[in-house]
């Protein structure tokens, strides 16, 4: 046959059995799959303003390291991402290499007006700090992570805010220059008029937010994701995996109307970290206040986060210890992925290693 | 009844076997050496009604959190993979060249019309079914009826007892009409886009000629287009004027759903009911009256948010039932109903 195609009539038949096999064995093992679950590590409540809580994750032994490791998880979204299932998490495989970790769940909003803003970060911050053993002490402020695009941002800026309480930085796909070429999300929010939005919707509805995401990507997120479905109909373990998945993408809160107010404004439209200008509280950002050593972790195929706008944080902070990785996958790959749990949680362990002893 | 047909599984399973039959004896036809159809023809059997009958099969068998993806996987996604399909047996064993292909690809894609683009409309509209403000397209129909009922009575000067009323009417109306003005051309970028998605599709087609390297399946078409499609895409939506006019877009949604807020709120007022404002205005004096309490306890030495330490947990069991226990211990907060 000539042309891009070479197939028979046979082959299509063959390849039309082959999903009839895979919608059979659906139909069997379907029924058979439980409402999927997620959490895998036991976690004990230490602090709670609200609806915001901070939780200890404990090992299977006790944490060999004296410097707590903060996990500052997304606005949007449910931080037990990191902790989705016993072979996809990177809290188990930090508390695993002895890092004594602890995670930062921002929970509900409502309407209330209690709503988290990128200040309230900064207050939480320092007031659960206090909730964290030895916390207190000098030698024994917690390293920070923050995890994912949406808290990373406001942890650099409280970080920068609060030097004084943050021993070590980690940023994992975080943006700093949101006027690369390539963020898609940026381009549509320049002429959002978010005070419109906000004002008019309150919270903004997850439904929208998740929306938007999935039209970064519509046919692989829409359409191709669902036909690869079809795929794992005969793999009861793969099927929870995608369902555990599906589950928490869409498991999103409404994002609190005055935190997207103050985050699209300042970050996206105005480009505040790279520009200058962002004020949290009535108090100016500035990056060169980030003098604690920092690890930059990106991810080389992230469609929501380009790896160039997390990059720009180099040569922006006022830290003479910077250090970059780069992580061969994608905005979710990083935290669930097989190479993720082999690679992200050693390289971290072995980045603070070098650093929890120096006195500051 | 026997016995036998009370079993709901062994029904589904001779229903399946049947149905299956009868769809491999279409293709075997056709591998068989009948003669390809025509283009237009339906070459093999319509998967995307094969998927909705499966997931109709599944109904409730399944967990509740399999409902949405087998939901998604039995529409939108089989829509274009059986078109696909449909194209692939056109084609299959026998010469074709990129561009017959592509056009044939591009030809079934539009016979579809706009319902192909279904999924892409709801995600605009916020990704839930009938999308984020389901009651705003229900009401454009009403709303067309309205305007032509009351044309002249709407392009009248507002005047008298009724004149603010009128006033606001007129202004929602052109609310309206702006806002389906600017979702017209942001559907007219998305189609834009598609249609570069079928050049690019042609273009990455014609790398499968040589020999070794064509593609032989329905799926790895449906793939190849799926990456044409994105980066068409993307180029597309990385620009500035499609930024301008997805922009123009949601801020005209907004206006509209504010102005038709204020409206409830209108008719609310008037029926003595508590309005969405008077609700966060008590919201806010709640979250004022908190930040008060945090204030003063900070002031009096108290930790705001402390709560008392708990023991830890028993260190983890091997056994199955304390491991499960564990688990729903440790089990994450869930989302409030």
């Amino acid at each position: 046959m000539k042309g891009p195609l070479g197939f028979s009539a046979d082959d299509l038949l063959q390849e039309t059995l082959a999903l009839q096999r895979k919608l059979a064995e659906g139909l069997k093992i379907l029924p058979g799959v439980e409402d999927v679950d997620y959490g895998a590590t036991a976690r004990q409540e230490v602090w709670r303003d609200g609806r915001v809580v901070l939780y200890r994750f404990i090992g299977d032994k006790p944490p060999s390291k004296r410097v707590p490791l903060l996990i500052v998880y997304a606005l949007v979204n449910r931080p037990y991402m990191v902790d989705l299932q016993a072979d996809r998490s990177l809290v188990r495989g930090l508390l695993a290499q002895g890092e004594d970790v602890y995670v930062l769940d921002w929970g509900y909003p409502d309407r209330s007006g209690a709503l988290p803003s990128p200040w309230r970060t900064t207050c939480c911050a320092s007031s659960m700090a206090r909730s964290m053993p030895c916390a207190n002490k000098p030698r024994s402020r917690p390293s920070t992570c923050s995890a994912s695009a949406r808290a990373a941002p406001s942890r650099c800026a409280s970080a920068a805010l609060r030097p004084e309480k943050v021993r070590n930085l980690v940023t994992m796909v975080t943006p700093v220059d949101f006027h690369t070429p390539d963020n898609m999300l940026s381009r549509w929010t320049r002429t959002l008029d978010v005070d419109l939005l906000v004002d008019t919707v309150g919270n903004i509805p997850a439904d929208l937010m998740n929306a938007s995401y999935l039209m970064l990507k519509p046919f692989r997120l829409n359409l191709q994701k669902y036909v690869g479905l079809l795929d794992i109909l005969d793999d009861k373990q793969a099927l929870e995996d995608f369902l555990r998945m599906e589950k928490w993408i869409f498991d999103s809160p409404d994002l609190a109307g005055e935190a997207f107010r103050e985050f699209v404004t300042q970050f996206y439209q105005r480009n505040g970290l790279i520009e200058g200008g962002i004020e949290i509280g009535g108090e100016a950002v500035d990056l060169a206040a980030v003098d604690m050593p920092v690890l930059n972790i990106y991810a080389e195929q992230d469609h929501l986060v380009p790896p160039a706008a997390s990059r720009a944080l180099a040569g922006r902070t006022g830290s003479s210890d910077y250090s970059e990785l780069g992580f061969r996958g994608g905005h979710i790959g990083i935290y669930v992925s097989g190479r993720a749990q082999r690679e992200v949680p050693a390289a971290i362990h072995r980045w603070l290693a070098g650093r929890d002893g120096d006195a500051r | 009844m026997s016995a036998k047909h009370d079993d709901p599984t062994e029904a589904m399973q001779a229903q399946a076997r049947s149905y299956w039959d009868a769809w491999s004896q279409a293709l075997q036809h056709g591998a068989a050496g009948a003669p390809a159809p025509a283009a237009g023809a339906t070459a093999s059997p319509d998967w995307s009604q094969a998927l909705g009958w499966w997931r109709d099969v599944l109904g409730n068998t399944m967990p509740a959190d399999a409902q949405g993806p087998v939901a998604r996987a039995s529409g939108p996604a089989a829509d274009w993979l059986s078109l696909m399909q449909d194209v692939a047996g056109r084609f299959a064993g026998r010469d074709s060249n990129s561009a017959e292909v592509a056009g044939a690809w591009r030809e079934a894609v539009k016979g579809q019309g706009d319902g192909i683009l279904q999924w892409v409309l709801g995600s605009l509209r916020g990704g839930v079914a009938g999308g984020f403000d389901p009651w705003l397209q229900q009401s454009a129909q009403w709303f067309q009826q309205w305007q032509r009922d009351s044309a002249p009575w709407l392009e009248m000067p507002a005047l008298g007892v009724t004149r603010n009323h009128q006033s606001r009417w007129q202004a929602l109306t052109r609310l309206q009409q702006d806002y389906q003005a600017r979702s017209q051309a942001y559907l007219e970028q998305l189609r834009a886009a598609l249609e570069q998605a079928f050049n690019r599709f042609e273009a990455k087609l014609s790398e499968h000629e040589a020999l070794g390297s064509q593609l032989t399946s329905a799926r790895a078409m449906f793939d190849l287009w799926v990456e044409a499609a994105e980066e068409a895409y993307a180029a597309a939506a990385l620009s500035d004027e499609f930024g301008e006019i997805y922009g123009a877009f949601a801020n005209a949604h907004m206006r509209l759903r504010a102005a038709l807020q204020g409206e409830v709120e209108q008719i609310a007022g008037q029926y003595g009911m508590p309005t969405r404002s008077e609700m966060d205005a008590a919201h806010k004096r709640i979250a004022e009256l908190e930040r008060a309490v945090r204030r003063l306890q900070t002031a009096a030495g108290v930790p705001a948010g402390a709560t008392p330490r708990r023991p830890a947990p028993a260190p983890k069991q091997a056994a199955s039932t304390a491991a499960k226990k564990k688990a729903a211990s440790a089990r994450p907060a869930r989302k409030p109903k």
